[in-house]
């Protein structure tokens, strides 16, 4: 994405992160969290319910700060991508 | 904080691991750099 780092956590292990990734020949950084560490780090939710880990999207500016975070309600409640290219624009914008 | 969540304007909490290529990443390693578009996945299977 231009004028920003896209990193992709997820709860598989590294073989099968590395696999699908190669498969699907993403160009962004992917980032295997089998101990679900990072996950819980930043409260994604798991809902037994809805058959389990809920999306989690956020965006980081360059000061480490959080300056969008959307928690998924359902497996299909991901923000669409303009979203994120207005997050970003917003961050060029302010940093000129 | 609502219900514990993380909301906007809070410091992002920092980690590292290890990416598909072997390569250690640290979401600080893009501070002064680039934003970063984190998503958590569900998982593939």
């Amino acid at each position: 994405m231009r004028g920003a780092e896209i990193v992709a956590v997820g709860p598989d292990n590294a073989p099968n992160f590395k696999r699908y990734w190669e498969r699907e020949e993403l160009p962004f950084i992917g980032l295997p969290d089998p101990t679900h560490s990072v996950a819980r780090l930043y409260k994604q939710e798991v809902n037994l319910f809805k058959l389990g880990r809920m999306p989690l999207n956020s965006v980081v500016d360059i000061e480490g700060r959080i300056r969008y975070i959307h928690y998924g309600s359902s497996m299909a409640d991901i923000p669409p991508n303009e979203t994120f290219f207005n997050v970003i624009e917003e961050l060029k914008k302010a940093s000129k | 904080m609502i219900n514990g969540l993380i909301t906007p304007g809070e410091s992002a909490p920092d980690f590292e691991l290890t990416d598909v290529h072997g390569k250690l990443v640290r979401l600080s390693d893009f501070r002064t750099r680039q934003p970063v578009v984190l998503a958590f996945l569900r998982g593939f299977s």
